[in-house]
């Protein structure tokens, strides 16, 4: 071929590049620039609080609530705490959620600590308007089966049920010896898996803050031999760390539990079916001090998620926070995160229940504070060794 | 340009743009294309999940299976029966979706194991529900439960060991520790034996004194019933006799055989030093090979066992209803003391150890328990030749290949029409290999000498005089009795001989009988196993070789 020839056949290859790739970026161009017509907010919830807030997505999906233009969608997969901190610390949400809604505060910035640790960013805030902030609460209670609860009372008449007596009967032989019947065998505790459920953590550093009198407890606190020995005591009258933890208390009744410490929303909606089921209701008292479980609306700031999923997310949180929605936490169990809204009102199950015990104001003056992680993850490594081995 | 250039030129343009054009056309043809789903069922088109669940409860778990495929639109299980070992290790495998073993306390050791192979990953066990609980009960009838001292006082499971070491004629029995049940069993054992009530450690295990004390109870045992409860039910309400005076179960089997209305009754007794409850867990594997799709097909599957439609079939099956809100006392429910149940019981659980402790008691039982002589009686007359015969030496092989212990004494004696020991009776450790190799090398031909056979297997056992031992014969047969010349022929002369050879020389040898194919003398077979306390089974070549499998478990 001649020069021109080739020059023509090189221009006309170079031309039909340049235009496709102008084709194809405008098409991106394009696409880039057409706003969403939807957007997905999934958020993975504790376990107590996700019938409330599955309800309250059906009733925001209805509404057909838009941000930025886009129809917004809600969807709420339950996960308790302990498998939620591992999955965002192993990396295996793929693709992450938009919020996470965990039992406490302490484990979002467990989950922040971590990713600290590794990226050198947070990926939950505690600050501005996508900041963690609670959209319900519960306390953590005793539960006591009523027959036990009158022995005790009479073994102990001084006070209401502590941990100090609890331990007491922990380590007494049987139920003979409290002033209850042989055939109820040993005293049996229930806390929830520590591993598995961070009410079960929490009763432990509850428990401590009752052995060190204070409402606040350090890492060497926590390692001290001389409270280890006494938590064990405590803890070796639990007759199985199941994955069910408190269920089992309610399902298999005081053949598995005389006492425990449970989040007062589980007890409240199972309250009915206990009845029916055991013939015998639990008395309900408040500790002090009290853990608290506060359900921490999270929003997740990493890259995966984009402005108008946030946005978005910040849109479902408003909703959760009104007046409306937060009256509908009492009809599962939890109470009002907004201050505005007080814990009793229609539907409430605190109100229906009150004769067990349960309060809707909470008698109890001081709160559990929260432990320090190092504390938490030496309590752990404590409790591995001696119950998961 | 010339015009034939400029053509050619044109013609190459038009080319390149047509073959972007179709590049462009066949990217889209095949994005428009779904792509086969793994987790799809073929049939159907809609989410496939695979569930593997415990045999004790085939007959409630296939009830909920069936209906949730006929109720759901979206999802479709294929349910799979397994034994729990085999179920952890294919669930570690990636074989299934979910799992719903006899108990939670499994889920402990599927994550240890786990962990173990991928320390980097989180845990296999995911989001779990249950739908069913019983708990564990020593089923009794009630002379013997009388004897134990019911209802006037609690009994527990020393009562038990009491009556079993100062009463030879008592009879009992407990599974393998292979199960849930089994596995309690041991662990109260343990518990008496260290004179604990809590936190049973693997000091307590490695103690000599327990030990000797576990070995003791365990030489009690009539037999370690291999069958599920499932079985064991279907069995005693087809009204066979049972050799038992009482065995460890859940308490659906004691109350689903007193509803039968059957002329004989059963009593729950709930241990009062404790039990367990079996609390069936329906479980999702975290595996990578789990699908979104399949996750909210669990979730539908989850709700469907414990809506009210799935919890009447529970109560239905005689087991008490995982959701709270539905009454013991509904009229649906099996679990009433009419049916030999107290709704209020058990008072108080036995502590489950750490999962190292239970590993470490399910290692430990194969080596207290107690020890067994089988001879293993195969006939090998004319009928046998060909691809029966064939199925029978697999079987054969698999009953060696499943027997854990090598202290097991294990001899072969084959009859036509005449009896030969084919194998003396040695340790399986000793006499694994010739065992296989004589199997594997036998050949049909004759007559059918059952009787003989059986009297000369019960004698050979009972001249060892090994009482501490379970003594076994397990014959098989496809024929009938046509060439035995010591034996009578006469069905109760012929019990009585072997009575009188068994008990008569003061050593019980149980007698377990097959019934293989169509031409088997089936009630011959039956009375013979009677007389021998023991029991009777049908098969054939499809079956054979699970039967011996499910049977190495007995012993």
């Amino acid at each position: 071929l001649r020069v021109p020839t080739r020059l023509f056949i090189a221009l006309a290859f170079g031309a039909l590049l340049i235009g496709a790739a102008m084709f194809i970026a405008i098409l991106r161009n394009a696409a880039a620039q057409r706003k969403p017509e939807s957007v997905s907010v999934r958020i993975v919830a504790a376990l107590p609080a996700e019938p409330w807030l599955t309800q309250m997505a059906k009733t925001y999906n209805a509404q057909s609530h838009r941000v930025e233009g886009a129809r917004v969608t809600v969807e709420v997969t339950p996960i308790d705490g302990v498998t939620a901190l591992n999955k965002w610390s192993k990396g295996e949400f793929k693709p992450p959620p938009t919020v996470w809604v965990a039992e406490t505060r302490d484990w979002v910035n467990f989950a922040n600590t971590q990713a600290n640790d590794k990226t050198g960013r947070d990926i939950f805030l505690s600050g501005g308007e996508y900041r963690a902030q609670p959209v319900a609460l519960s306390p953590e209670v005793w539960a006591i089966f009523e027959s036990r609860y009158k022995a005790l009372k009479t073994k102990y008449p001084n006070g209401e049920i502590s941990w100090q007596q609890i331990h007491d009967a922990a380590t007494s032989k049987s139920w003979s010896d409290l002033g209850g019947r042989p055939e109820w065998g040993r005293f049996k505790l229930v806390i929830p898996h520590p591993k598995r459920d961070p009410a079960g953590l929490a009763a432990m550093v509850g428990a401590a803050g009752e052995y060190y009198n204070r409402a606040s407890v350090t890492t060497d606190d926590l390692t001290n031999p001389a409270f280890q020995k006494w938590l064990q005591e405590l803890l070796d009258s639990v007759v199985d760390f199941s994955p069910f933890g408190v269920e089992n208390m309610l399902l298999f009744g005081y053949s598995n539990g005389d006492a425990g410490q449970i989040i007062e929303s589980y007890l409240l909606v199972n309250m009915e079916g206990l009845q029916k089921r055991w013939k015998e209701p639990l008395v309900i008292l408040y500790p002090d001090p009290i853990n608290w479980f506060d359900f921490p609306y999270s929003i997740y700031i990493g890259d995966e998620t984009t402005a108008l999923e946030k946005n978005a997310a910040l849109d479902f949180k408003q909703f959760l926070l009104a007046a409306e929605q937060q009256k509908e936490t009492l009809r599962f169990g939890l109470r009002p995160a907004n201050p505005d809204v007080p814990p009793k009102g229609e539907g409430s199950l605190i109100a229906r229940w009150e004769q067990m015990g349960f309060r809707e104001a909470v008698p109890s003056s001081s709160r559990m504070r929260q432990a320090p992680r190092s504390g938490l993850n030496e309590l752990t490594t404590w409790f591995e060794k001696r119950y998961e081995r | 340009l010339s015009r034939g250039v400029q053509v050619v030129l044109f013609s190459l343009l038009g080319l390149c743009l047509l073959a972007i054009a179709g590049s462009l056309g066949l990217t889209a043809f095949a994005r428009s294309r779904p792509a086969p789903a793994p987790d799809r069922d073929a049939a159907t088109g809609r989410v496939l999940l695979q569930v593997a669940y415990s045999p004790d409860k085939a007959t409630l778990f296939s009830r909920l299976i069936d209906e949730f495929n006929k109720s759901s639109k979206t999802s479709i299980v294929r349910a799979t029966k397994v034994e729990t070992q085999d179920m952890l290790d294919n669930a570690i495998a990636g074989q299934y979706t979910a799992i719903s073993p006899d108990s939670a306390a499994w889920l402990s050791s599927l994550d240890q194991r786990w962990l173990a192979k991928y320390p980097d990953r989180s845990a296999l066990a995911g989001a779990m529900t249950r739908y069913a609980v019983s708990p564990v009960v020593i089923a009794a009838w009630q002379p013997a439960a009388a004897a134990l001292g019911y209802p006037d006082r609690p009994i527990g499971w020393n009562d038990l060991v009491r009556k079993v070491v100062s009463d030879p004629n008592f009879r009992w029995s407990h599974p393998a520790s292979t199960t849930a049940t089994g596995l309690l069993t041991t662990i109260a054992e343990f518990y008496a034996a260290s004179g604990k009530s809590t936190r049973l450690t693997t000091d307590d295990l490695n103690a000599a004194a327990n030990r000797d004390f576990v070995r003791r109870i365990e030489k009690t045992v009539q037999q370690y019933g291999g069958e599920s409860e499932d079985e064991t039910l279907a069995r005693l309400l087809r009204g066979e006799k049972s050799p038992l005076d009482a065995f460890v179960a859940q308490e659906q089997l004691v109350v689903r055989y007193n509803a039968a209305r059957k002329p004989d009754r059963l009593v729950a007794i709930y241990p009062a030093e404790g039990t367990l409850w079996m609390d069936h867990p329906l479980v999702l594997l975290e595996g990578e090979w789990v699908t979104e799709a399949q996750r909210r097909a669990f979730r539908e599957l989850a709700d469907y066992v414990r809506s009210p439609a799935g919890q009447k079939i529970v109560l239905q099956e005689g087991y008490r209803p995982a959701d709270l809100q539905v009454a013991i006392d509904d009229p649906a429910s099996l679990i009433r003391s009419e049916y030999g149940a107290d709704p209020a019981q058990p008072f108080t659980l036995l502590p489950l150890p750490g999962p190292s402790v239970v590993d470490a008691v399910s290692e430990l039982w194969a080596i207290l328990k107690r020890p067994a002589n089988i001879y293993l009686v195969a006939d090998v007359s004319g009928s046998m030749e060909g691809a029966k015969l064939d199925k029978a030496k697999e079987a054969l092989l698999s009953f060696i290949g499943q027997v854990r212990g090598d202290d097991e004494n294990i001899g072969l004696i084959t009859f036509s029409s005449t009896t030969r020991e084919a194998v003396r009776m040695d340790a399986l450790g000793k006499n694994r290999t010739l065992l296989a190799s004589t199997i594997q090398s036998l050949s049909a031909g004759g007559e059918t000498a059952l009787y003989d056979a059986t009297l000369f297997a019960t004698e050979r056992l009972a001249a060892r005089k090994e009482v501490e031992r379970i003594n076994v014969v397990l014959v098989m047969t496809d024929g009938q009795e046509n060439a035995s010349r010591r034996a009578a022929q006469d069905p109760r002369k012929f019990a009585a001989q072997l009575q009188a050879a068994s008990t008569g020389k003061g050593v019980p040898v149980l007698i377990f009988t097959v019934a293989y194919g169509q031409d088997a003398d089936l009630s011959a077979l039956q009375r013979i196993a009677e007389a021998g306390k023991g029991q009777s089974f049908p098969s054939d070549p499809t079956t054979i070789r699970r039967l011996y499998q499910k049977l190495s478990a007995y012993f």
